[in-house]
């Protein structure tokens, strides 16, 4: 009998939690790899301590949210889940959850119901970056666009959304700052997006001045 | 009188020797028996080192192709450590995948000039998510707050074993079976959960 037999869930444990040195570690490791039944311990630990991390952030950041939430409107989103749903809203509120660790921003004092993802395609128009939204087919709600800037250079952002017929401004968003992760989620209201549009993206500078910026969409190298 | 003697399990050095001297008399089915002995614990400590579950197994492939091709070449010095062996192919491929990206990154830099992003991805925040949804289902498929409390103390708090037998005033046997059905429970529901998502994890 090792060391490691006398107390497998504490020696699983230090090892899932990096509690070891490295001679321990390395001699459990050599211990456990020829024991199918260790190794699926410590798999299932591994597992379970992840998803206790997650339990306790998510518990953390709900908490927080109560006090202090910029946007009320996630925590009556949150709440919907546990409820039946049609998918396209569920599938909007579940990438809602996920984009927890954007910068999110919105025109809307209360915040939307429900948004939709929108994509949008872009080029260079005389040096100047030029975005048509693409909305999704059966766009209905409000739009939800997806940002990444490829340097955090200004103090705030803002965006817009211009009208590709006569290129008036139709929605402007308050300012906002980025997270390190250099990316945004953007709700626009649908009573703006009755038509067809660009995007543009500004950095503000100190003095408040616009400067247009070059973006992509989040899963892209910009 | 019984003079019958127990069959004794062969110690590893005994069975890593054994399946050795197998695959070096190209027995194939001694390679699939080393790959179904060693398999899990070399995903989990990749899984340890990577931190990403689908890194790990795509690693663990590679692994097996090395260890595979070094051990029918006799490149094993010591046939009765198979296992330390397999453990440090292991650890040199994570180590040159790491590498090998690093390289691509420094010269996509160039190129590019963008810095890498850090924050997670919205699929690993809704991963995220999903297990912390997990454990809710866990704890309310617990009817005492007692086992709910083990847990999270052990696991996330840290503290001893001992310490909470005491506290809950619990032996040790009944502690390390609160912990046990806590993971089966757990684990079933975690494939309950990749069986509804197809499996689509990586």
């Amino acid at each position: 009998m090792t060391t490691f037999d006398k107390d497998i869930e504490t020696a699983v444990r230090d090892y899932v939690l990096n509690r070891m040195t490295e001679e321990q570690e390395a001699s459990f490791e050599e211990f456990f790899l020829s024991k199918p039944d260790v190794a699926e311990m410590v798999t299932d630990t591994q597992n379970l301590v992840l998803a206790l991390e997650q339990h306790r952030e998510l518990r953390r950041s709900t908490s927080e949210e109560s006090v202090s939430m910029p946007f009320p409107w996630l925590g009556s989103a949150l709440g919907l889940i546990a409820r039946p749903v049609p998918a396209s809203v569920f599938a909007s509120l579940a990438l809602l959850v996920a984009l927890g660790s954007f910068t999110s921003f919105s025109g809307f004092e209360k915040g939307p119901e429900t948004f939709e993802i929108a994509s949008f395609s872009t080029q260079l128009v005389r040096g100047a970056q030029r975005a048509a939204i693409i909305r999704p087919s059966d766009f209905s709600g409000d739009l939800g666009i997806l940002i990444r800037v490829p340097e955090v250079k200004f103090q705030s952002y803002e965006v817009q959304l211009i009208s590709e017929a006569d290129g008036a401004v139709v929605w402007t968003s308050k300012p906002f700052v980025p997270s390190s992760a250099r990316d945004a989620l953007v709700i626009a209201p649908r009573s703006k997006i009755s038509q067809q549009l660009n995007l543009n993206v500004f950095g503000l500078d100190v003095a408040g001045n616009r400067v247009q910026v070059q973006f992509c969409h989040y899963r892209e190298r910009c | 009188m019984d003079q019958r003697i127990k069959a004794r399990k062969p110690t590893e050095a005994e069975a890593s020797k054994q399946l050795v001297g197998r695959i070096l008399s190209r027995d194939l089915n001694a390679e699939a028996e080393m790959i179904a002995r060693y398999d899990a614990g070399l995903r989990a400590l990749l899984y340890k080192r990577s931190q990403d579950r689908c890194l790990a197994d795509d690693i663990a492939q590679e692994t097996w192709l090395v260890v595979i091709s070094k051990v029918r070449k006799g490149e094993l010095r010591d046939s009765a450590k198979l296992a330390a062996f397999i453990i440090q192919i292991g650890k040199n491929q994570l180590l040159m995948y790491y590498r090998k990206r690093s390289s691509s990154e420094d010269q996509l830099g160039e190129d590019h000039a963008e810095p890498r992003d850090r924050g997670l991805t919205p699929e690993q925040d809704l991963q995220n998510t999903q297990l912390a949804a997990l454990i809710s289902r866990l704890f309310n498929g617990m009817s005492q707050k007692r086992d709910r409390d083990i847990l999270q103390d052990f696991y996330l708090v840290g503290r001893e074993k001992h310490e909470l037998c005491d506290e809950f005033n619990i032996t040790e046997a009944h502690f390390d079976r609160v912990l046990s059905r806590a993971r089966q429970r757990f684990k079933k529901l975690w494939e309950q959960e990749q069986l509804a998502e197809r499996g689509n994890t990586c």
